[in-house]
């Protein structure tokens, strides 16, 4: 479960410098779905840490991974529901 | 550092949420910051300090949590410390965004005060249980020893609690905006600062329970380096943004003792600081590491907490914008003569507080501070009762719902006057007896007689205990027994007797708790004429089964129980130690209430009184 956990690290920092790099280019250029979309991330890497965190069991890891997908899931439908309107 | 950002990550996905759809300028920059923050972090536990490293060989039963740390306040104490470091970013990132797009109104600080409020918290929540862990667990009687560590989180915590009262005058004032940036700013680096001293162990402290490497050190030296150059040249550079946009109309005035409080509170975090640094500061200087101690801090830290006590009493009676001494008088009049009258009574019926003139001042304006709680909450209940005609305990509930924040921070004031006087009282008139006993002997101390009535001994596979029954009697009569033992926890899981008394210890503390006074004890064995048995078991049949092992360790702890060495006891009568855990709950109480979040506001149709006739809009 070791591996599953640095794995999950692995994939948090990817994701944290992810936002990190569109927020900044979202505040430096303006551009709003750049800044959403850094923001969006956060919740995602929440979840994987929380995931890593929890990593002892198994289910919680999944239930981590659902967390996350439902969480950017319902982040990108709001944000095509408001681009919609 | 794994729970660091794991924590970091909940809160920022929370206030990412409450700030949807506002601050849309500010926004950005401070989720770049959390995201930058969050990086540092997880990468430092991706290549630096791997939280899933596995041991080279896996023992059957584990390794297991270090002794010391088997508490229940243990399970809080360190999330909810990393929870108040991790909090203290939220307003850090949100500063830092108002800096850099010069959106420097209230707008991020009303976004972000309930995340200060519930850092404020939660690290006041975790400095209390570590408190109570150390007066429980570690076996010398106190509850707070100015260890680096402990230090490190009440820095932040003085900032916070300056930046939660200077906020409110940058809400209704527009005043002190370049002061409340730096206070957050402030808090957010000492928040890095506090972590980093619990993971870096570059001051002796109680909680170096690892070791990093020089790169994990440097990591943290460099971060906070980044957010203090940062954050100095930001608020250098929008020094014109952050001008007050209204003066200060009266020296008497609520705005004044705000800023008089914040002023003493910064003069407790640089003794804080000056005095946990020490060690480093000496080491630069003089090439020579040396460090002050618990008389050091108190003598700065007492006269300055009175000051507080006393800002804490008066301030709220204070009037915004303007207020003359003749109202002001009038104001306190009451609670005033009260606590004078309650200070004279102490003073003539105690003869203890006859002798620490400091405490009894304490503890006068402690009861300043309370009277003028009630006051404040009678005044606002008659209010109610006299504008709505409600009966006293809706007209209560109802005063305190509409303004939380107020009443919730006057409940505060209030568990800290309460924590205080146990502080106060236990620090000044504590009386420390350590005396060896043998069985039978007693020992006489503020009235309590404590008999070491007979030894105990305990083994299980995990620990060896031996420790004592004790008799107590008070003023005369008798008051039960209590036990206090000592616990060794093998070394190195080698298949000897010795092992077992080589490797940690802990002390599980007697303590017979009330309202006026604690009675703590605990033993120290001596285990000089034990020791040599194990030896010769050792010696006599080498490495043994687990089950000789456990049956040596046996024959030592029944040889201990047969022929008893005298014990060495410390016993501690504190007065008011229970003060100090209720006052934390009515703060922890007081604190949930100012951060409840507003229901929607009521609407009420108004009624027009009989015989009015209703106007025309436009008439």
């Amino acid at each position: 479960m070791a591996t599953v956990g640095r794995s999950l690290l692995f994939i948090a920092f990817s994701v944290s410098l992810w936002g990190l790099i569109t927020t900044v280019a979202g505040a430096v250029t303006g551009r709003k779905d750049l800044a959403d979309s850094g923001r969006r991330s956060m919740p995602v890497l929440m979840a994987l840490l929380v995931g890593s965190f929890l990593q002892g069991s198994r289910g919680l890891v999944i239930a981590g991974g659902v967390v996350a997908a439902l969480g950017s899931a319902s982040e990108y439908l709001v944000h095509l529901g408001a681009e919609g309107c | 550092m794994l729970l660091w950002a794991v924590l970091l990550s909940i809160w920022s996905t929370l206030a990412l949420r409450v700030v949807r759809g506002r601050l849309a300028e500010v926004v950005p920059v401070a989720t770049a910051v959390l995201f930058a923050l969050a990086a540092v972090f997880v990468g430092m536990t991706v290549f630096l300090a791997n939280p899933f490293v596995t041991l080279a060989q896996v023992p059957v039963e584990g390794t297991g949590l270090n002794p010391l740390l088997r508490h229940a306040s243990m399970m809080i104490h360190p999330p909810a410390l990393y929870s108040g470091y991790t909090l203290f970013s939220i307003p850090f990132a949100f500063a830092i965004g108002a800096l850099v797009t010069r959106r420097l109104g209230a707008d991020w600080l009303l976004a972000t005060r309930r995340f200060a409020l519930a850092a404020w918290l939660a690290l006041g929540i975790g400095i209390l249980l570590g408190a109570r862990w150390s007066y429980l667990e570690l076996g010398w009687g106190g509850y707070w020893a100015w260890d680096a560590v402990e230090n490190a989180a009440l820095l932040p915590w003085l900032l916070g609690t300056a930046y939660l009262h200077s906020a409110t005058i940058q809400e209704k004032r527009g005043m002190l905006k370049l002061w409340n940036v730096s206070l957050v700013l402030g808090a957010g680096v000492l928040s890095i600062l506090g972590t980093f001293l619990v993971r870096s162990g570059i001051l002796s402290s109680i909680h170096a329970f690892v070791e990093p490497g020089a790169t994990l050190r440097w990591t943290f030296v460099a971060l906070i380096v980044i957010e203090l150059v940062a954050s100095v040249w930001l608020v250098i550079s929008r020094r014109e943004q952050l001008k007050t946009e209204h003066r200060l109309d009266a020296i008497i005035s609520r705005e004044s003792f705000f800023l008089a409080q914040n002023l003493v509170l910064l003069a407790l975090a640089f003794v804080v600081m000056w005095g946990t640094f020490f060690p480093l500061i000496s080491e630069a200087v003089t090439g020579t590491k040396s460090s002050v101690g618990p008389p050091w801090f108190d003598q700065y830290v007492a006269p300055l907490a009175l000051v507080l006590v006393a800002l804490m009493g008066i301030g709220p009676l204070v009037a915004w914008r303007r207020s003359g001494l003749a109202e002001l008088g009038r104001s306190i009049a009451r609670p005033a003569g009260i606590a004078i009258a309650f200070g004279v009574l102490l003073y003539i019926l105690n003869a203890d507080v006859r002798t620490d003139l400091s405490a009894l001042l304490l503890f006068t304006l402690a009861a300043l501070v309370g009277c003028t709680v009630i006051q404040e909450f009678a005044r606002g209940v008659r209010a109610r009762r006299a504008m709505a005609a409600e009966p006293t305990a809706k007209a209560l509930a109802q005063l305190v719902r509409r303004n939380r924040r107020r009443y919730g921070g006057y409940v505060v004031h209030f568990g800290f006057a309460v924590l205080l006087c146990g502080i106060a009282a236990s620090s000044s008139f504590q009386r420390v007896t350590e005396v060896p006993l043998k069985v039978g002997q007693s020992i006489h101390t503020r009235g309590y007689t404590v008999t070491y009535k007979q030894p105990t001994a305990s083994v299980n596979a995990e620990r060896v205990s031996l420790g004592a029954e004790l008799l107590v009697t008070h003023n005369g009569k008798p008051d039960g027994t209590f036990d206090t033992s000592k616990s060794w926890y093998p070394a190195n899981q080698t298949p000897t007797v010795g092992d077992a008394f080589a490797g940690e210890t802990e002390t599980d503390v007697g303590l017979r708790a009330g309202p006026l006074r604690d009675l703590w004890a605990a033993v120290e064995p001596d285990t000089s004429t034990i020791l040599p048995i194990a030896e010769r078991l050792d010696k006599k049949f080498g490495d043994l089964t687990p089950i000789a092992r456990a049956v040596g360790i046996a024959a030592v702890a029944r040889a201990y129980l047969r022929n008893p060495p005298p014990a060495t006891f410390r016993i501690v009568v504190s007065p008011m130690v229970t003060w100090i855990w209720a006052g934390g709950i009515i703060v922890f109480f007081g604190a949930l209430i100012a951060i409840w979040p507003p229901g929607e506001p009521v609407r009420r149709r108004l009624r027009m009184p009989v015989g009015r006739k209703r106007k025309k809009v436009g008439s």
